[in-house]
């Protein structure tokens, strides 16, 4: 186990594994963190997964860990590396299993007293309406050559389906369209699974939230991004579903087969990779692109159902802020020592964090930097962050994801049933609908690191700008 | 003999299972993993299900994990769970083979998801006397 002697202590929120602590490093690690919040994060093996990381070939300047850092397979989660392409390698564990799992947080122009009266029946609504729970299909049904047109286009099929706007793909990391895709290379199985389960939110920590905001920090960047003090907004999260476990599965699997011919030394065999330039990692790359084009067409899906449940029964618009992907690698291109390096950017439990005048982001939001949308656990906060220039020099333009988890799932459940905890809620005014109460029971705020101590921390290490906070109000799970 | 047990584990589920036999460690395993996702209520009874299952490996350890994420697989597209297994676990030309039928129930819904059985802190032993223990992390 890593220990805080281990450590070389950087900044108050930077601490560094040195490349010496193990022969095969081929990078420093460097962990954004704070004292305390380290104590945490040594608990686990997460670090131990962070100098693995390190070990990657290609992997350029340091494998990095956010604060919401915590024990993953391969990749901790909050582990971000940026590998480069010509010569490099791609890493399914760098991604995880729920390929572009991510948040898009929806704006209203209405407020908190004037939704008041009405909440309840509107949380109601939006549980009948947004399928949630595991394996539940969804209303959408897809054939199998729609699906194909789902993977391979991107939000243009939303567009083209009615389900999305223009204005919604500009406000979409990547546009909601990864480019480098394949449909073929993604298995029946997985194919079968995502034609059962589109347009569904899923169950675990996915969640449709309605939310005010609490508190503007930032006023200018607030007014770029649209938000105002007791303003009504919702946040979506959820992910690929089936089929990026599928895709996932699949390849981790082809992946290890190719262990002896590639002749690969893993310090952990989920930490498998591929050669950018091998046909094994660019198949991947294309399934993971489908899988994650899948994923911006599902959580639009939900949106055109959240907009309708809000247009019925309070006459009212959802504009989308921005959605970002937390679960993905892309090729992304960085300024290293004054050359323009295009790389293979991982980011497993990491979100995008670009910063003002960037060319990846949108027209609007060029002044003030990317929205990064930080979900908190249920019944904590959330955030609204702006990226910044110094998260492209010293993170390749990487922030956390959320929370972190604290506590091993079995832990959190122990001692307090879902229902308690809905129950709880419900006296602090937050309305809990959900298809399963032990699925509440593991999600529980102790569940988690402090959002807020996560957040502060890469505000105060330069990687973000605290934009807003929002808290729940109501929570539709699976 | 115990058949399994939850271990602790920050974001996933880890369960250490147990068997007299490779089949019965192999069942064992699968049978902590439904039991974790599905309360005794959802289960349907009435509504049995039978599958016929095969997966092929050159490596026994990753049969294993090949075995549960068939088993995933099939019980995400069905919407049921297989508690009971008869398989049979052998080598031959080199490959590992665990073939079989599993059975169950359909269920009202899982109370939680299963991403995939992983190969991280993989393990499957066999003791001196003969008796099979396996440990797998389930991305949940």
């Amino acid at each position: 186990m890593i220990t805080k002697q281990d450590l070389k202590k950087i900044s108050d929120y930077i601490y560094e594994i040195p490349k010496e602590y193990r022969a095969d490093m081929r990078v420093p690690a460097r962990i954004y963190t704070d004292e305390k919040l380290l104590e945490a994060i040594l608990l686990d093996r997460s670090l131990e997964q962070a100098v693995n990381v390190a070990t990657l070939p290609g992997i350029l300047k340091y494998s990095l860990a956010m604060p919401d850092i915590h024990q993953g397979y391969g990749f901790p989660i909050g582990g971000v590396a940026a590998i480069k392409w010509d010569g490099g390698v791609i890493s399914p564990g760098g991604v995880g299993y729920d390929i572009n799992c991510g948040v898009r947080l929806l704006a209203t122009q209405i407020t908190k007293p004037e939704l008041d009266p009405k909440f309840e029946h509107l949380i109601d609504s939006l549980f009948q309406t947004v399928p949630s729970g595991v394996g539940k299909g969804g209303k959408l049904i897809v054939t199998k050559q729609e699906l194909d047109a789902v993977m391979s286009e991107g939000l243009d099929w939303a567009i083209k389906k009615g389900f999305a706007s223009k204005e919604d793909k500009e406000h979409c990391e990547e546009n909601g369209r990864m480019a480098l895709v394949n449909p073929d290379k993604v298995s029946e199985a997985a194919k079968r699974r995502g034609q059962d389960q589109i347009g569904t939110l899923g169950s675990g920590n996915h969640f449709l939230e309605v939310q005010f905001v609490a508190k503007i920090f930032d006023q200018e960047i607030a007014k770029a991004y649209g938000l105002f003090p007791n303003q009504i907004v919702v946040m979506i999260h959820t992910g690929s579903r089936g089929l990026g476990h599928q895709i996932a599965t699949d390849y981790i699997r082809i992946l290890n087969k190719k262990l002896v011919e590639w002749k690969l030394k893993l310090p952990d065999r989920e930490l498998i990779y591929a050669p950018l330039d091998s046909k094994e990692g660019q198949d991947y790359f294309a399934a993971m692109s489908a899988a994650a084009n899948f994923a911006w067409n599902n959580r639009q899906y939900l949106t055109y159902l959240t907009r309708q449940v809000f247009k019925e029964n309070l006459n009212a618009e959802l504009k989308l802020i921005y959605d970002v992907a937390h679960n993905i690698a892309k090729k992304e291109t960085y300024e290293i020592e004054g050359k323009k390096v295009n790389v293979c950017m991982h980011r497993k439990g990491a979100t995008r964090a670009f910063g003002p005048s960037n060319i990846n982001i949108p027209t609007d939001y060029k002044k003030v930097g990317q929205p990064i949308i930080i979900p908190g656990s249920m019944g904590t906060s959330s955030f609204v962050l702006a990226g910044t220039k110094m998260a492209e020099t010293d993170t390749f333009g990487s922030v956390c994801h959320g929370a972190g988890r604290n506590l091993s799932r079995t832990a959190a459940k122990r001692g307090v049933s879902g229902r308690q905890i809905k129950e709880e809620l419900a006296k602090r005014n937050i309305l809990v609908r959900c298809a399963s109460y032990s699925d509440i029971a593991e999600e529980a705020p102790n569940a988690y690191k402090d959002i807020e101590n996560v957040v502060e921390i890469v505000a105060k290490a330069g990687l973000a700008v605290k934009v807003a906070q929002m808290l729940p109000l109501g929570v539709v799970k699976g | 003999m115990e058949k399994y047990e939850n271990l602790e584990h920050t974001a996933d589920l880890k369960i250490r299972a147990y068997g007299q036999t490779l089949e019965e460690v192999f069942s064992n395993m699968a049978l902590g993993m439904f039991e974790n996702i599905i309360e005794p209520e959802a289960i349907l009874n009435d509504q049995p299900v039978e599958i016929e299952i095969k997966v092929k490996n050159n490596e026994l350890l990753e049969l294993l994990v090949d075995f549960l994420n068939q088993l995933i697989y099939l019980s995400d597209i069905n919407n049921v769970i297989y508690n009971q297994y008869d398989l049979v676990i052998f080598e031959k030309d080199k490959y590992w083979i665990a073939e079989g039928v599993a059975r169950g129930y359909e269920i009202k819904g899982f109370s939680k998801e299963i991403k995939a059985a992983t190969y991280n802190e993989l393990k499957l032993e066999e003791d001196q006397a003969g008796n099979w223990v396996a440990e797998v992390v389930f991305d949940v």
